[in-house]
């Protein structure tokens, strides 16, 4: 007896389309899109914050009286903190999510592994409306009487309690996390499910593209520490609303005090993984990309795999690393330094096997390449600037400055955007079945690439010379005075990389009107989505293909096929 | 139109649902380990536990709560034998049987509750209360999520819809959930009650 | 013809490395005014050389393989997955470099700084070592001197806001905790900074080296009002301090107002731990 799974119509009505979709390729839509907006209202916020720290007190041009018309179109201080705290939480829960793991993970997996769908398709629709439900309570927040949450991204207690911050804002804020908790949690043991059981005949572990590796590997660190967050905003919204008092300590705990800094162990419990589940996704992109395109096996594919494995592991082990100037018990601080430094070992090898695929490749710069390059050289940066913060003496000086500042959005934001727009550019014909422009897509890349360094070393540099974070004018001290010009070259790279996006929404609408059709496999590449038609029909494939060789055979001289590679379909021609 | 084969082998379908019930029942625990991390932490910084000359308080509801939810869970291990033997007689009554010690749980820990503010225990009157309380309700909540499972169980079992082999891998994963809670309380009850 | 041009190149040279020294001025940390400071400094000076030595190979490796192995210069890729021998030697090699010049090294010059001079307070009763309390609420700092009779909370206590008084060639150990919200106690100048927590007592020490007037930052959120959140620090040599807490003291005793309590809001000094 055969048991029918993941029958759904073919989504053509609205509402299949929009709201009521079971297929994965539409959800991953639905999340890119839904990803695009937040990242353009956090890429926006971003804008308003550097622009208040190069000129603090000055009106905003354009914006500035219809956002604060109170206050004569200047970025008055309260709203300061918001914009810096939602520009954290909607860039990470509501940007990089939605696109890399919501939208790629969706599109990816089933296709990658040869499956016709998720396997629970109406988790995965749920997942999708639970995110947009708690990124709409999310902006709703900013609209209360006393504006969002800004407590910052990390709403560290006893400022994120009602002590600190009254008004419904900060509580939306934590409800709206658990939401998407709980929508992350339904991703994660789908997208687990699905790659350990719906596999194509043929299609062992060591099989799959690196990309699939590391959304499995996101997936399972989102399933084990997404509840852990779940479970501090839980306590969270009880000490705001029920007046519990979990993390009130101090003058205003009446007896039997709570404990702040216990949430913070559970924030970075879950908040390091998060870093992780973040950047992971994006290593496995990339990794995938710099094979295909440098048209050689990636170099070391189990040595990869394997770093990967063992860097998830590890990340769940240094958290601690955040809390450096907690003064936890010494012991404590000893240990997470040193798990801390061990995480460099397998990032090296990293690092190693991503060089030795160009190593003697045969290079084809399209625009894909060009981001992954510029992922490999932007985590560089950013993964070494780690070193500092992981190191319990310099992080005494370096913490809570633009230093960690610069170093996240290295990691996190840079990388994990380049990767993005990268695998839109790669994977956008499948989605859509039309070429996105290559021209502009080059404008895109360089415009990007290059303020952007601007922008992130301009902040590590600042933050070497002191200048800590959130500060709503900086220049209140003496010894950041002289940062003044600094902060006009980083706030004029901000905006040069803002509009340099113009590239990348111009090329959507000129893609929409005049791309170009594509063919089934524009990049030649042995991958198992390729062996569809563009746009991938519904269900995916005619018939569940057998797979018989890697995901990177490309560049093997024994093909008699005409192409120089080879689709993991195809029996693997021995050298 | 060509026809596309939609089907699955059943084995594969069966390991599924095992693989996602075992990972959401990880989370499930993730949730709950951070709570009671959350607990130890808490009463490891206290000098005297209960804090604020506060006792702890009479154990005849929490340990009422505890023998319900086990006969509860004895009952759907019952419910779970039947179904297994596709004697859906037998497995009605223990469905419903557990359905209403799932529901007496509930009524013993709204009577907690009531003892609790009786005595002067409030949930914010100091972290004793607080975590008395809040474990209590998210237990709870958990507990109304599970009826509702159950619920879903009522009409396979008493109308036979979605047919035999559905209902057996459903009752296996819904089990999981309602004895985890089960063994949540008994941490609850061991860990905050009893000692 | 050639001697303008040289004068002028010169002169764009002049122009250029005054441009340059300016903009290393400004990238200078604050000047460093404490024993330890130059650790954290030596720290992060060798991550940086390190830092630079891998990322040149990183960039060597990008920069030289995508210019040497573009697809116009070299048309056939070599098919290869990497010698599994080879690989586990990269691998090592990779491994056991990264391991002995950037791991261990960090790691154990760190720890050691923590354990001889971060960690390493001064006995508690020390007679050379100044004690100060420092309470932050939101948003301003509360500084408490014990006064002649070195106690804490009594009527000679020198309670000063916003504004730290202490000597130079002296260990000073604080003790801080916070009234609302977490803030955080920076000093820019010896490269330190320490949560200030409610609920809890952290503790830091510090050695100053030079007089003079200096500034301290609360590093962590703390509310709207978080970048007022400075303080000042004047340092004396140990002769005007003495002379500064005698003069102090005699308006403590003014000043402290015995009706409230709120204004005693010290704690009993707590040993190390």
């Amino acid at each position: 007896m055969k048991v029918l799974v993941h029958a759904h119509d073919a989504p053509n009505t609205f509402l299949s389309k929009y709201i009521i979709s079971y297929d994965h390729k539409v959800i991953a839509k639905q999340f890119l899109w839904l990803g695009m907006v937040f990242l353009a209202i956090g890429g926006l916020m971003a804008m308003l914050i550097r622009w208040t720290l190069a000129n603090p007190g000055v009106p905003m041009p354009f914006f500035g009286h219809l956002l604060f018309p109170n206050s004569g179109g200047v970025v008055p201080p309260d709203s300061y903190a918001m914009l810096f705290t939602e520009h954290g939480t909607i860039m990470i829960f509501w940007a990089i999510t939605p696109i890399l793991i919501g939208a790629f993970g969706n599109l990816l997996i089933p296709l990658q592994i040869g499956a016709r769908d998720m396997i629970f398709p109406t988790l995965n629709m749920l997942s999708f409306h639970f995110t947009f439900v708690s990124g709409v309570i999310m902006l709703l927040a900013l609209c209360t009487p006393l504006g969002g949450a800004a407590g910052g991204w990390t709403a560290y207690p006893t400022l994120s309690l009602n002590l600190g911050s009254p008004g419904a804002g900060q509580t939306l804020w934590a409800i709206a996390i658990f939401l998407f908790g709980i929508s992350s949690t339904m991703g994660a043991i789908n997208y687990i499910t699905t790659v350990i059981c719906l596999r194509a005949p043929g299609m062992g572990y060591f099989d799959m593209p690196l990309a699939v590796w590391g959304l499995l590997l996101t997936a399972i660190l989102n399933a084990i520490f997404v509840p852990v967050l779940g479970a501090g905003g839980l306590l969270l919204v009880f000490d705001r609303v029920f007046e519990t008092q979990y993390f009130l300590a101090g003058a205003a705990a009446t007896s039997g005090t709570g404990d702040p800094i216990l949430f913070q162990h559970v924030f970075w419990i879950f908040g390091h993984p998060e870093v992780y589940i973040l950047i992971l996704p994006a290593w496995g992109i990339v990794s995938d990309l710099l094979s295909f395109f440098s048209r050689k096996p990636a170099f070391g594919y189990k040595a990869t795999a394997l770093s990967m494995c063992a860097i998830t592991v590890l990340s769940t082990l240094v958290y601690g690393h955040h809390m450096f100037t907690t003064q936890m018990s010494p012991l404590l601080t000893q240990s997470f330094m040193t798990l801390t430094m061990t995480i460099s070992i397998p990032s090296a090898i990293f690092f190693a096997n991503w060089l030795g695929t160009l190593y003697k490749g045969s290079i084809r710069f399209t625009s894909p390449m060009l981001f992954s390059l510029g992922v490999v050289f932007v985590f560089g940066l950013g993964g070494l600037t780690g070193l500092y913060l992981g190191t319990t003496t310099t992080d005494f000086y370096l913490h809570d400055t633009y230093f960690v500042v610069g170093h996240f959005h290295y990691t996190m934001a840079a990388s994990v955007f380049l990767a993005g727009f990268g695998a839109i550019y790669f994977w956008w014909p499948k989605m859509y079945g039309t070429m996105l422009n290559e021209r502009l897509a080059k404008a895109h890349f360089w415009a990007t690439i290059l303020p952007l360094n601007g922008v992130f070393m301009g902040m590590m540099m600042m933050g070497y010379a002191g200048m800590h974070r959130r500060l709503y004018n900086p220049f209140i001290y003496d010894f950041l005075k002289k940062l003044i010009p600094m902060n006009n070259f980083v706030t004029t790279c901000a905006i040069l990389m803002g509009f340099a996006q113009i590239f990348f929404i111009t090329n959507l609408i000129w893609t929409y009107f005049k791309g170009e059709q594509a063919s089934d496999n524009p990049w030649e590449v042995g991958t198992l989505e390729w062996t569809t038609p563009s746009p991938v029909p519904h269900y995916n494939f005619k018939s569940i293909p057998i797979v018989k060789c890697g995901p990177h055979e490309l560049g093997n001289p024994k093909l008699t096929t005409g192409r120089d590679f080879q689709y993991q379909t195809e029996e693997l021609v021995e050298v | 139109m060509e026809t596309i084969d939609l089907t699955i082998d059943p084995k594969k379908r069966k390991i599924a649902g095992e693989v996602a019930s075992t990972v959401a029942m990880v989370s499930f625990a993730m949730l709950f380990g951070t709570l009671f991390m959350g607990y130890a932490v808490f009463r490891a910084q206290q000098v005297v536990w209960p804090p604020m000359g506060l006792s702890l308080p009479p154990l005849f509801y929490p340990t009422q709560s505890t023998i319900v939810i086990g006969i509860s869970s004895l009952f759907y291990e019952g419910f779970r034998h039947f179904v297994e033997r596709d004697d859906l007689g037998k497995a009605k009554i223990c469905l419903v049987a557990t359905l209403a010690f799932g529901l007496a749980f509930i009524f013993c820990q709204v009577k907690l509750w009531e003892v609790l503010e009786l005595s002067g225990v409030y949930h914010y009157s100091g972290i004793f209360g607080s975590v008395v309380f809040g474990y209590t309700w998210i237990h709870t909540a958990h507990v109304v999520l599970g009826i509702s499972s159950l619920l879903y169980l009522v009409l396979p079992t008493f109308f036979g819809v979605l047919g035999s082999a559905n209902l057996k891998s459903s009752a296996g994963h819904i089990g999981k959930f309602w004895h985890f809670l089960g063994i949540v309380w008994l941490i609850v009850y061991l860990m905050i009650f009893l000692f | 013809m050639g001697f303008k041009l040289l004068v002028s190149l010169l002169h764009v040279g002049q122009v250029s490395a005054g441009m340059f020294s300016d903009f290393i001025t400004m990238l200078t940390p604050p000047e460093d005014i404490s024993t330890y400071g130059h650790k954290i400094m030596f720290l992060f000076n060798y991550i940086t050389v390190m830092n630079v030595f891998y990322f040149t190979l990183v960039c060597i490796g990008l920069f030289g393989f995508s210019y040497l192995y573009s697809a116009k210069r070299n048309k056939t890729p070599e098919y290869t997955y990497g010698n599994r021998k080879k690989q586990l030697k990269v691998t090592l090699i990779i491994g056991l470099a990264v391991f002995c010049t950037v791991d261990s090294v960090i790691t154990v010059t760190a720890n050691n700084d923590l354990v001889n001079t971060f960690w390493k307070f001064p006995e508690s009763d020390d007679p050379e070592t100044i004690k100060v309390q420092v309470l932050a609420q939101q948003w301003m700092w509360h500084f408490r001197l014990a006064g002649n009779d070195k106690v804490f909370n009594t009527d000679d206590d020198i309670v000063t806001a916003n504004h730290l008084h202490l000597p130079i060639g002296k260990k000073i150990v604080f003790q801080l905790t916070s009234k609302d919200v977490i803030h955080s106690f920076f000093l820019p100048n010896a490269r330190v900074k320490i949560d200030a927590m409610p609920g809890r007592i952290s503790r830091i020490w510090v050695e100053f080296t030079k007089s003079g007037d200096f500034e301290i930052a609360c590093a962590e959120m703390c509310g709207t009002h978080h970048y007022l959140m400075k303080a000042k620090m004047t340092l004396y040599d140990p002769d005007d301090f003495q002379y500064w807490e005698s003069e102090a003291a005699k308006f403590a005793y003014q000043e402290n107002d015995t009706g409230t309590v709120d204004s005693y809001w010290g704690w009993k000094w707590e040993s190390n731990r």
